[in-house]
């Protein structure tokens, strides 16, 4: 029963509300307002996102999904600064023990001057359940940034604008095309306040809102809504050194709590 | 044909004597329109708008004030007050008002609102309460107003059963006393719509008398009530009467502003206390506030084992027919108790207890989902409260308990994250067994039980020109609840911007969605929930012509959607014109609107321009045209005179109303006169 009801979940999760791959704690804590958000975890977004590291990157992030006992994401992210151009790798890994989904991606990110940069990222996708089959296929994503003045970014990706889908015939899951615009609004340098409105082109409308607040100078407290389903994120960031660790608590109305707790460190 | 003659008749009315609606008006009503943007139509706000009003005559001197003082001016949020205090703690007493551009979080917007309020002069009248003082200096304020529907309505034809036993006339007299700071008297009579004016049964010789006297400032006694008043402290879970403001584009609204004992100026027929309360400072930094109250409620009573048990209490205060009349102080409510609060210019903490009886007992109401209501006859509620502010944080809460009963509490940060940007947060969990006869705590529900909640809203000010502001909130009800036969949850978003380019035009886009559940409307053997979607679209201009001349156009659209049902929409649009010469004794506003609603599901409400002190919230339901006009004319130096006609003229309908307020024919007109002398 308890498996029974954990596909339930991961199909809805999927289907619905789980459109992309998991964008780490900090920019899940800003309610996944991330396309024109500059992060490690802007791989599994905006890929342009990349171009605000300063330095080679790694990054590690561990969500929990509490309504089930071992449905679970595990993500890895690695980027490579050179000579403007920005290199990066994803590993994310969702599912349990039966159902695994893996994608992993290799992204290319470029700064053209000050203003502008664009990214590109090629994923491949495998499927797996026990005792029924796999799948595998790719996709692409492509994104642009754009800083449009001191305080306001500008973003906008899409995400498997090829509509790839798996090849298998007796696997259904489908992977979501989607277009992504963003902006932020920067108040100062403690404050980002972003927004994204998101068209997958199976489902409605999607706008979320995020706040990153650095309160403090190793310290920062974040929030977030998103509208379709209707989610709220809060989450709190600890900088230290060369280390960053973020949490983030996600709240959806049928899935409940889902903690998530990420790790990065640049070299 | 019929349109072509209003329009006509609105260009007359603007050409030849329309409108006057001076400056403060407007700013009273933008005022009220941004926080009350989710009250029921009928809610009474002319408290709120005596305050402003009276303190637009007698300005508020920032460098003598309290926190108390400054809340009561609803639009400034406690961050403000406390970094107000900050700054003159560290940089002496204020010497221009322009210096408040300087203190955070004060923003244009908001020392445009504050300024018509406060003052930096100290007032030169004496405020000693001599016989002479009080002759001399005092201020009266008269308010005589007449109403009436001019369509007859079925209510008052010769009905067999229930009829409306009185007139359709409405009068209100209210008489105001207000000494410096120092003292405070009110009388209020009212008679609605279908009551008996004079001596009716079990009214002596008016429906609605309320009254009262008040010291302030005498000594240690900073504040004695006798009469009518009302008791707000904390964040409203544990001891509130009298209006409060919740969720609205003013996000900080959740932050309540508690004002703590006030005198009862209003004639709203329920929220109030009746006895005597004094607030005495007791200790440095320290007040305490006893009070005792006797009431009587009106309240639906049945009879059990031969008792006489209450089942519900009426809030409305209409004394109509004969079982409204029966109905009518069958309940006798006596309540006491007290708060102590300390308070520093950073830390407030306070603590409630009081004890709510009354004459004949409660029992469980019919329904499953009431089965948590309170029973019996006696009840005691204890609170404690808080707010802190330390930097650009304001942390507030309150928790509450009914003894032998559920428990309450509600925590929240209001956080200025940069001088463009502040955020809310709050938090709530109400028990379903939350017994609380005087709670107005932020809620979905319109009472703060059986619910829990985490609510965020950001406040956007990147510069003159833009504002923006956006919330949600989501909520959960574990308990069942009025046509919810099981737990539910859902959740409200608001976003809005307005673009202000210049001091004289302005523009409004809103969007609100709102998703709950509800009971299917199908007829199944047990009730499932089905999901009930409420859309708002609102497009707002606001722009003047000249000196004299206003406009305001709005254009709103509702999408309301149930289960698999299609969706149905509701559309308003109006027109505003305000006249208001600079030196006319005349002015005034008119108002026409064209709307068209597939049911009352997706009814629209705006706030509607009325006489000084009656607060209208328009309801548009149905498919037709609304209409109206309002003037002042200025008699005489202290006497001012309002007219009001106002009209609704539906299409294709035969009848207006239902039950009693029926009416024959598509229109539905009504009128008021109102006369204010001051001296």
């Amino acid at each position: 029963m308890r498996k029974f009801l954990l596909f339930i979940i991961i199909f809805l999760s999927v289907n619905k509300s789980w459109s992309q791959y998991n964008q780490g704690a900090r920019l899940t804590a800003m309610g996944n307002a991330s396309a024109a958000l500059y992060d490690i975890w802007s791989l599994n977004a905006n890929p342009a996102g990349i171009t605000g590291l300063q330095s080679p990157t790694a990054a590690a992030n561990y969500a929990r999904y509490l309504f089930g006992d071992e449905l679970s994401e595990q993500n890895f992210a690695f980027v490579l600064p050179f000579n403007g151009n920005f290199a990066g790798l994803s590993v994310n890994r969702y599912g349990i023990s039966e159902y695994n989904e893996i994608k992993a991606g290799l992204g290319l990110a470029k700064k053209f001057g000050e203003q502008l940069s664009i990214g590109i990222k090629v994923n491949l996708h495998q499927l797996k359940i026990t005792n029924y089959g796999d799948a595998t296929t790719f996709s692409v994503d492509a994104g642009v940034n754009y800083v449009l003045s001191k305080q306001i970014g500008l973003g906008l990706y899409a995400s498997n604008p090829s509509s790839q889908t798996y090849k298998s015939s007796n696997i259904a899951a489908h992977i979501p095309t989607a277009l992504h615009f963003g902006a932020t609004y920067t108040p100062s340098n403690k404050v980002i306040v972003a927004t994204t409105v998101s068209k997958d082109f199976d489902q409605k409308f999607d706008v979320s809102v995020g706040a990153d607040y650095r309160f403090h100078e190793i310290l920062s407290l974040r929030g977030g809504i998103s509208a379709k389903p209707f989610k709220q994120y809060v989450g709190i960031g600890l900088n230290y050194q060369k280390l960053i660790l973020d949490v983030a608590v996600q709240s959806h109305p049928q899935i409940g709590y889902t903690p998530q707790i990420g790790l990065s460190y640049a070299f | 044909m019929r349109f072509k003659l209003l329009v006509l008749f609105t260009f007359l009315l603007i050409g030849f004597a329309a409108k006057a609606q001076t400056q403060e008006d407007q700013l009273i009503k933008d005022l009220i329109e941004s926080i009350a943007e989710n009250l029921p139509e009928d809610y009474d706000l002319s408290e709120l708008q005596d305050r402003l009003t009276y303190f637009r005559k007698h300005p508020i001197n920032l460098n003598n004030t309290n926190a108390e003082e400054l809340k009561t001016l609803v639009f400034l949020s406690p961050l403000q007050i406390s970094n107000l205090f900050e700054h003159i703690r560290k940089n002496g007493k204020l010497i221009d008002l322009l210096e408040l551009q300087s203190i955070p979080e004060f923003d244009i917007q908001t020392i445009q609102r504050l300024l018509p309020f406060v003052t930096l002069e100290q007032s030169a009248t004496t405020d000693k309460i001599t016989g002479k003082n009080l002759l001399m200096y005092g201020n009266n304020d008269l308010i005589l107003r007449y109403g009436r529907v001019i369509e007859k309505s079925k209510g008052y034809t010769d009905l067999p059963g229930s009829r409306y036993l009185g007139t359709p006339d409405r009068y209100l007299f209210r008489y105001r006393y207000t000494y410096s700071n120092r003292v405070s008297a009110s009388l209020v009579f009212e008679k609605d719509a279908g009551e008996y004016f004079f001596n009716g049964p079990k009214q002596k010789p008016f429906d609605f008398l309320s009254g009262h006297i008040a010291f302030l400032n005498t000594g240690r006694f900073k504040k004695i009530v006798l009469g009518d008043y009302t008791m707000q402290f904390g964040q409203a879970l544990t001891l509130w009467s009298g209006f409060a403001f919740g969720k609205s584009p003013d996000i900080t609204g959740v932050a309540k502003r508690d004002v703590g004992l006030r005198p009862y100026t209003s004639a709203n027929e329920f929220a109030f206390l009746r006895g005597a309360a004094i607030t005495v400072n007791i200790a440095k930094n320290i007040d305490f506030s006893p009070f005792v109250s006797h009431r009587k409620l009106d309240a639906s009573m049945s009879v059990v084992n031969g008792q006489n048990v209450v089942s519900t209490i009426n809030e409305t205060g209409l004394h109509r027919t004969q079982s409204e009349i029966d109905n009518k102080n069958n309940l006798e409510q006596t309540v006491y108790g007290g708060v102590l609060q300390y308070r520093t210019s950073a830390l407030n903490v306070g603590a409630v207890a009081y004890h709510t009886s009354f004459n004949r007992a409660f029992i469980p109401g019919s329904g499953l989902y009431r089965i948590h209501n309170f029973t019996g006859k006696e009840l005691t509620n204890l609170g404690a409260h808080y707010s802190y502010t330390y930097k650009n944080f304001y942390f507030f809460g309150e928790f509450g308990k009914s003894l032998d009963a559920g428990l309450a509490y509600v925590n929240g940060a209001l956080v200025s994250l940069s001088s463009t940007v502040s955020a809310v947060v709050l938090h709530r969990n109400y028990q379903k067994n939350y017994h609380n006869f005087f709670n107005q705590a932020t809620a979905e529900a319109s009472e703060a039980f059986n619910e829990k909640g985490f609510y965020a809203g950001l406040n956007i000010n990147p510069s003159k020109i833009w504002s923006i502001q956006v919330y949600g909130d989501y909520f959960k009800f574990p308990w069942l609840r009025f046509r919810v036969d099981a737990p539910s949850d859902g959740y409200e978003f608001l976003g809005q911007v307005t673009y202000s380019p210049t001091k004289t035009f302005r523009a409004i886009l809103r969007y609100k969605t709102e998703v709950k559940q509800q009971n299917t409307s199908l007829t199944v053997p047990f009730n499932y929930l089905d999901e009930v979607k409420r859309e708002n679209y609102r497009a707002e201009v606001k722009w003047a012509a000249g000196k004299s001349f206003g406009f305001q156009n709005r254009v709103e659209v509702v999408q309301f959607k149930k289960g698999d049902a299609k969706a149905e929409f509701g559309y308003l649009a109006y027109q505003d014109v305000s006249y208001a010469p600079l030196s006319s004794r005349l002015s005034g506003n008119i108002r026409v609107a064209y709307f068209n609603t597939a049911s009352y599901d997706s009814r629209i409400y705006a706030y509607e321009d009325d006489v000084l002190y009656n607060f209208t919230f328009g309801l548009y339901n149905g498919k037709g045209l609304r209409g109206y006009a309002n003037l002042k004319y200025r008699l005489a130096k202290r006497v001012d005179l309002w007219g009001r006609y106002a009209l609704y003229n539906y299409d294709n309908v035969e009848t207006v109303g239902s039950g009693l307020d029926e009416i024959n024919g598509k229109m539905k007109s009504e009128m008021r006169i109102q006369l204010r002398y001051q001296f």
